[in-house]
Parts: structure tokens; C-alpha cells; sequence
């Protein structure tokens, strides 16, 4: 009958719409930057898995699609990462201090 | 002679320094919070060289290398598996980990769900991943000292097991974090100079070195094979295992919890018990937004829209009418509840930290006061509502009240149950259900029938257990995932939805100083 929801411990009357909306913003922001990562990342593995004479296309010499590619796939994971950590610093960061 | 020598000195200088940094770290260890998380004071700094030291094992050097000259292009799946699991780690679980846990992953599924059956599966899995996991490390290393100093296998890998023992069990995790330290510097130190050397001899120029493979081992080298991974959906299921198998890695996850955060201090501190009154407003607010004025029917309610403060004036004209109307024990009742609601909700939320946190358990027999505080609560309610019903005079105006109550809390109860319908057997079942599978499956395939027994391959390709998959994510993690799915919608837990409002709060602010007792340890700690 009576349910004890300690969720709003400690934030003031108004602060509990702001966080549940900050919250959201952070999970959002989580999984479109994971869903990037994994659609980049799948792709690659779909083209490697299905597609072998496509990767292994040579473009110069020395050079096939596959080793330009792959690693834009770990430099698109730094760039991912980046871009969360820059979000993180300007906008969640100052949306808790808000809260506060 | 030479080159042997210098690595055997090497070998010797780097076990000097890291068990001297062990020493070193043995003798700062105190608590339990220093020996499983560092005292959480270790820099971010400190903890990302850990991290590579972590993730750098001597697969990343000597492993891919050797794949890649074994099998050209092949090896570098590897290495993009390996980094894309650390986007993953960072947007979905350091940072709810880092805020809800203490120590490790069960903490957090052992926030909200039961403790004991859920901690119990989630060493089990963590166990079978660490077993294997440090099966091929110990068979790596002890391959490496036997080629060093010719010792038979067996105590090769004895050996390492020892020293392995040594950093863990005297210098904890602030020894473990240096030694990564330590080792993620040699490692990239020592893989950037290698590059650099080998690219010396191309003119610097990358294109040139993988002309020169090229023109010496075929073009084949440049492009993907199928020697590491044979089948199409074979090649996707080892995709998986390394993306989410990378942001799964207990050791790796456990890294979360040697970072001194000072938001997460911040927020501690500025979490006085006083506020707890203050929130407790708030969530009433909150509720009778929801509630009423928009229901009630006549000028009332229109008058309340008009105004646009619906809430506080429902609030105070719900307390005159109580005043004037319901003196004496409906007013004492009242006030019994909401100071009775105050308390428990403390000892709810203090309830479950004692579940959650081992060191708090002696506390258990406050919470056990909270359950009888708020069964006694409970029976307040009821009896209240009784009464409403058995007198008119107070059916009235009290009863409308709980049946408000009833009205408003229902659909939150549900939305909850929405939101969170995950419980303890699910989460159970769902761990044991992954990890065995997976043991079960890697068993089944040509990995261990065919190149381990060394069963021929066509005597067990019509077998009806055979899987022709080498890697099992693809089947393992969708079937953990719809058992636990399955299984929330089946099953019911008493209590899973308590803790979860409160799990939200925390990933995003962090952990609260929960209840006094905690403050009070904190002060005589001082």
C-alpha cells in the first residue's frame, strides 16, 4: 500500500523533475554514441564477415581498403570517446552542480 | 649469449621494481577500501596508464604481432575488437558502476534485487571468465620463462603463479595499479620503439612497409582471410564476444573504484540528513501533481487551474479540512504518519545499503526496526482507513484521502514495475545461463572436439550436439538476455522496484551519506 521511494533523498522540490530530465539526457546521449560505435563497428565486422573481396580491395600499392578502414574504426572510437568525455565535462558536470 | 642475457637482466630488474612497489604498497594498506579499491585514491591520471596496463597484456605486443605475421591482415580483428569495447565501457557502465557500486559489479546488481542468490551467481561468472581468462596468461607466460631460463613447463607456470599471488594477496590494488602503471609504460614504450626502428628501414613511410610484405608474401597479406575466423556468422559472434566481452572484464570493470571522484565527494558532503526532510516534500509534491484538482469535479478545481497552483492549494486546503473537521486522533494519526513515512523511508534506504554493503551488515538489527517501524506504519494506514469506512463522519473526508493515496500511488507502482521488472531469479538465471552456455558451447565446437581431442572433423559434423560456431557469443548473449527477460515477466520480486528510483539517482549524483549511523562511524573515524 504505501511504498517507500527514497529516490529523491536529498535533492530540493523542483530538483527531481531537473534530474529525471538530466538523467534522461545522459542515457540518451549514452546510447546514440553506442549505437554509433556499434553500428561502425558491426558494419566493419558485416563487410570482413560477408563481403572479404570488397575489404581486400587493393587501392595503391601496399595499400587495400581493409587497412584504411580498420583502423578509422579505432580512430572513430577515440573520436566517440572524446566527443562523450567533452560532453560530459561542459554539460553534465554543470547540469549536477546545478542540482545542487 | 648476448641477447639472452639482457633479457634475463631485464627480466630481473622489472620483478625488482614491481615487488619492491608491492612491498611499498603492503605497507600503506589498511582497510579493506585500500586493499580492494586503492582507498579510491588513485588519480585519473594514474589509473588510465593502469587501465592500459590492464588492457595491454602481452597479447596486444607479442599476440597480434604474431598473428599478423601468421595470418596478415586477420590479426588486426583482434585489435579492433579489443579498443571498441572501451566506447561501451565508458558511455553505458563506468560511470553507473562507479556511482551505485563499491567494490565490483555485484554490488550494483545487489543494489536493487536479492543480495545473497545474486552475489553468489555473479561470482560464478566472474570466476569461470578470471579462470579462463588466466589460463591463457599463465600458459603465455610460462611458455615466455621457460624459453627464458629453460626451466621445465610445469614449474614455469608455477612460478609466475606465485609471484602473480605476491603483488595480489600483500599489495592489493594499489601494488596491482603501479605494476600496470609500470608495465603499460615498457609496453608502449617498448612497442612505439620497435615501430619506430622497423619504419626506419622504410623511409618512414608506412606504405612502404606493407609494399614490401606485399610484394614478398603476396597480396593476400593485405587482405582479410579466413584462417582466424572461418565462418561468416562465426566472424559477427567473435565481433560480439570482443566488443561486450572487452566491457564485461572484472578486472578491467573493478578499475572504476580506485578513482577519487571528487563530484561523487562533493555530492557526499552536501547531502545532509536534514535534506532528507526536504526531499520528502519533494516526492509528496510530485505525487499530488499527479493526484488531484484536475479530478475533482465543480467551480473547485477550475478555479485551481485558473490559479495554476493546484498542488499547494489542494495541500493546504487538505490540511485545513483535516484541522477543523478531524481533530483529535485522525490529526494525532496524521502526524504519526508522516513522521513515521520521515523514518521510514531512513531505514528503508538503510535497510538496503546494509544488504548491499558487507561491512555495514552489523547494523542489520537497525534495519530489521525499520521493517517493524514501517509494518507499524502500515497497520496506522489501515487502521485509518477502517475507521473511515466504519464511521460516516470520517468516511468523508479521511477516506477520499487514502483512496487518493490508493489512486495515486497505483499507477506509479506499475510505471515502475515497467520501468525495472528485472528480479533476483532472472538476474540469477540469466548470468548462470550465459556463462554456461558459453563453457558448454566453446566445448561442443570443432575449438576443443577437433583441435584439442582431436576427434576428425567429419566423424562430428552430423553429431546432433555439434556447433560448428568456434565463438559463442552470438548464440550465449541473446539467450542470457531473453532469460532474464523472460523470467522478470514470470517471476515477482517483493522488493526490486524499492531501490531502483533511488539506483537512478545515484548514477547520475552519485553515492548519498545514507543514514546517520554511517555519518557517525565517519565522525569517531576522524
Amino acid at each position: 500500500m504505501d511504498r517507500v521511494i527514497p529516490g529523491n533523498a536529498g535533492l530540493a522540490p523542483n530538483g527531481v523533475a531537473l534530474a529525471r530530465k538530466l538523467a534522461k539526457t545522459r542515457l540518451t546521449v549514452a546510447l546514440v554514441l553506442s549505437v554509433t560505435m556499434i553500428v561502425i563497428y558491426f558494419g566493419f565486422m558485416a563487410l570482413f564477415a560477408f563481403d572479404k573481396p570488397l575489404l581486400g580491395t587493393i587501392l595503391m600499392p601496399g595499400l587495400s581498403l581493409c587497412i584504411v578502414l580498420g583502423p578509422l574504426v579505432i580512430i572513430s572510437s577515440f573520436v566517440l570517446c572524446l566527443v562523450y568525455v567533452l560532453w560530459a565535462n561542459r554539460v553534465l558536470d554543470a547540469g549536477i552542480r546545478d542540482l545542487r | 649469449m648476448g641477447s639472452s642475457t639482457l633479457s634475463i637482466g631485464f627480466f630481473f630488474a622489472f620483478m625488482a621494481l614491481t615487488l619492491g612497489i608491492t612491498y611499498w604498497a603492503a605497507r600503506r594498506t589498511r582497510t579493506t577500501e585500500h586493499f580492494f579499491a586503492a582507498g579510491g585514491q588513485v588519480t585519473p591520471w594514474q589509473n588510465g596508464w593502469a587501465l592500459a596496463g590492464d588492457f595491454l597484456s602481452a597479447a596486444a605486443l607479442l599476440g597480434i604481432a604474431g598473428i599478423v605475421t601468421s595470418n596478415g591482415f586477420d590479426g588486426m580483428i583482434y585489435s579492433i575488437g579489443w579498443l571498441v569495447g572501451w566506447p561501451i565501457i565508458l558511455f553505458l557502465i563506468v560511470e553507473p558502476l562507479r556511482n551505485v557500486g563499491r567494490f565490483t559489479f555485484a554490488d550494483v546488481v545487489a543494489y536493487r534485487l536479492r543480495q545473497r542468490p545474486v552475489r553468489v551467481a555473479g561470482a560464478v561468472g566472474t570466476l569461470a571468465v578470471i579462470l579462463f581468462y588466466l589460463i591463457a596468461q599463465m600458459v603465455a607466460t610460462g611458455s615466455l620463462i621457460k624459453l627464458l631460463f629453460g626451466l621445465p613447463y610445469t614449474w614455469s607456470v608455477v612460478v609466475v603463479g606465485s609471484v602473480m599471488l605476491v603483488y595480489v594477496l600483500f599489495g592489493g590494488m594499489l601494488a596491482t595499479t603501479w605494476v600496470q602503471v609500470v608495465k603499460a609504460a615498457l609496453l608502449m614504450g617498448g612497442g612505439i620503439l620497435l615501430a619506430f626502428l622497423v619504419l626506419t628501414h622504410f623511409d618512414m613511410n608506412p606504405l612502404k612497409l606493407f609494399a614490401a610484405a606485399s610484394e614478398k608474401y603476396g597480396t593476400k597479406v593485405l587482405q582479410p582471410g579466413s584462417k582466424v575466423v572461418s565462418g561468416q556468422w562465426d566472424a559477427i559472434s567473435l565481433g560480439l564476444g570482443l566488443m561486450f566481452g572487452t566491457a564485461a572484464m572484472p578486472h578491467v570493470l573493478m578499475r572504476a573504484y580506485t578513482v577519487k571522484d571528487a563530484k561523487a565527494r562533493g555530492c557526499r558532503s552536501s547531502m545532509p540528513p536534514a535534506d532528507r526532510r526536504v526531499s520528502s516534500h519533494g516526492l509528496h509534491h510530485r505525487l499530488w501533481r499527479h493526484g488531484p484538482g484536475r479530478r475533482r469535479r465543480g467551480g473547485q478545481g477550475r478555479r485551481w487551474r485558473q490559479h495554476g497552483r493546484a498542488p499547494a492549494r489542494a495541500h493546504r486546503r487538505r490540511q485545513r479540512v483535516l484541522r477543523l473537521h478531524l481533530r483529535g486522533r485522525v490529526r494525532d494519526h496524521a502526524r504519526r504518519r508522516r513522521r513515521a513515512d520521515a523514518v521510514g523511508r531512513r531505514h528503508a534506504l538503510s535497510r538496503r545499503l546494509d544488504q548491499c554493503d558487507p561491512e555495514r551488515r552489523r547494523f542489520r538489527g537497525r534495519a530489521a526496526q525499520g521493517r517493524a517501524r514501517r509494518n507499524r506504519r502500515d497497520f496506522h494506514v489501515r487502521h485509518h482507513a477502517w475507521h473511515c469506512l466504519r464511521r460516516p463522519e470520517r468516511r468523508l473526508h479521511g477516506g477520499p484521502r487514502v483512496l487518493d493515496r490508493l489512486r495515486r500511488e497505483l499507477p506509479l507502482a506499475r510505471a515502475l514495475d515497467h520501468l525495472a521488472p528485472l528480479h533476483a531469479p532472472a538476474a540469477v538465471a540469466s548470468i548462470l545461463v550465459g556463462t554456461l552456455s558459453s563453457l558448454v558451447l566453446i566445448y561442443l565446437s570443432p575449438t576443443i572436439q577437433v583441435d584439442i581431442l582431436g576427434k576428425p572433423l567429419a566423424a562430428i559434423e552430423h553429431q546432433w550436439w555439434f556447433v560448428s560456431l568456434r565463438n559463442p557469443a552470438i548464440i550465449s548473449m541473446p539467450l542470457s538476455f531473453a532469460v532474464a527477460i523472460l523470467l522478470s515477466l514470470v517471476t515477482r520480486e517483493k522488493n526490486a522496484n524499492l531501490a531502483f528510483d533511488e539506483m537512478q539517482r545515484r548514477i547520475l549524483l552519485g553515492p548519498v551519506q545514507p543514514t546517520t549511523s554511517e555519518s557517525a562511524r565517519a565522525k569517531s573515524a576522524a
